[in-house]
């Protein structure tokens, strides 16, 4: 087999192999998540009445305030509480209009929190930098390109709204506890521009994957 | 495991022992190809990512040890990709996100083949159309990568596995040879892979190649 050929199946599988590779991630809402969790031996089915808390909390991890409650507006708390309200409404529950006239059967927060990941990336293809030399003096002392860089820093900041379905009428006063039924978490990278969208969008997920919350 | 290995290096070598000839008048003495790959996943490895991997090759030397019949070592590489959005059930509890499953597959096997049609100098490799069989074993090292949102599950393991081949050689000319060939590869179950379990990353692969030798 003469070289020509075999040099030609080695670039053609070179250049197949790089054409095929396949693209991840192209935009922030593809690393969306919804996760959902609840107490199986909830009977959802016996839930009537419902009360959303009108304001949307944000958990301050350090209890300093900050940089990190600037990270997420309250700009858009009313779209999302009405989101809460259709999809609660959709699963066959009714809003107490008085809650002082009873104490409902379920009980709804919502909350944000926030969380910032710093970390290095290292990039090896580039580790090694290319010296121009004058010829017979070999590499020219002082001159020559600089090592491409090696290694990025790079930081992102994700946030979390969290719904906690409480059921307040069997809460345990003395142990002080109050027990959750569900929990939905809507997890994404935050980015400079708001899209309340990816927030409701991750509302409405959270409760298409929790069938049994329409169990009635 | 080990008293596995040594009962098959041993049947091995007698049996390329038992075929070297007394007097070498093999016509074709080594071959080596590099052929594309396309992989097809069962069993496990379809359960992880349910498509074809398009990204895949193998580098093969064969040393004839008559005429028809050569023995030799590959390396090869598949990857599988799967991307879903499908949402994955908890113990109590849902996942829904885009997820990005990756298998690296690395087959490091000895090859042993013989090939029809391939019996003396004037029908030798490479002047002929050469159907073959082959039988490889070895090890595969299997990497297993999961994306969701932001987190990352990697998890990998050598598997012994065991790889039968069915292929047809194609005399081209200025003397090269074109490869096609099916192998199935089956890694037998084992490791402690993404979920805690074992596994068998069982695929096929289809390959189109080119050989060159002496």
């Amino acid at each position: 087999m003469n070289l020509t050929l075999r040099h030609a199946a080695l670039a053609t599988m070179a250049l197949t192999l790089a054409a095929c590779y396949p693209d991840d991630i192209n935009s922030a809402d593809d690393l969306d998540t919804v996760t959902t969790l609840f107490n199986q031996q909830q009977d959802f089915g016996a839930i009537g009445t419902y009360v959303v808390l009108d304001t949307v909390v944000f958990i301050d991890g350090d209890g300093e305030g900050g940089d990190e409650e600037s990270s997420i507006s309250h700009a858009y708390d009313d779209q999302v509480l009405a989101a809460v309200r259709r999809n609660l409404d959709a699963a066959g529950y009714t809003e107490l209009a008085d809650p002082a006239a009873g104490p409902p059967d379920i009980t709804v927060l919502a909350s944000t929190t926030s969380s910032t990941t710093v970390g290095v990336a290292y990039d090896w293809w580039y580790y090694y930098g290319y010296y121009p030399y004058w010829p017979g003096y070999g590499y020219g002392a002082g001159w020559g390109y600089g090592y491409p860089p090696v290694s990025v820093a790079y930081a992102y900041t994700t946030g979390t709204l969290l719904l906690t379905m409480i059921d307040a009428k069997n809460a345990d006063i003395v142990g002080k506890k109050i027990p959750v039924i569900w929990l939905g978490a809507v997890n994404g990278v935050l980015t400079g521009t708001v899209q309340v969208s990816r927030v409701t969008d991750g509302i409405d997920q959270a409760f298409a994957q929790s069938p049994y919350l329409r169990a009635r | 495991m080990l008293r596995l290995w040594r009962n098959l290096l041993v049947t091995a070598g007698a049996a390329v022992g038992a075929a070297w000839p007394i007097e070498r008048a093999a016509a074709q003495e080594y071959m080596g190809a590099l052929n594309y790959n396309l992989g097809i996943p069962t069993g496990d490895t379809r359960t992880f990512t349910d498509n074809e991997s398009w990204l895949g090759f193998t580098f093969e030397g064969n040393w004839f040890v008559r005429p028809n019949a050569s023995a030799g070592l590959l390396f090869g590489w598949n990857e599988f990709y799967h991307q879903t959005d499908e949402a994955l059930p908890l113990e109590n509890g849902t996942i829904s996100g885009g997820q990005y499953r990756h298998l690296n597959v690395f087959p490091m096997l000895v090859t042993a083949k013989y090939y029809f049609n391939s019996t003396s100098e004037d029908a030798s490799i490479g002047t002929v159309l050469a159907p073959y069989v082959g039988l490889s074993t070895g090890t595969y090292y299997v990497r297993q990568l999961f994306d969701i949102g932001t987190r990352e599950f990697t998890d990998d393991g050598w598997l012994f596995g065991l790889s039968p081949e069915l292929g047809v050689l194609f005399p081209l000319r200025m003397g090269s040879v074109a490869m096609l060939s099916a192998r199935y590869n089956y890694p037998f179950s084992g490791g402690n892979f993404l979920g805690d379990q074992s596994q068998s990353f069982q695929y096929w692969t289809i390959s189109l190649g080119v050989a060159y030798g002496r």
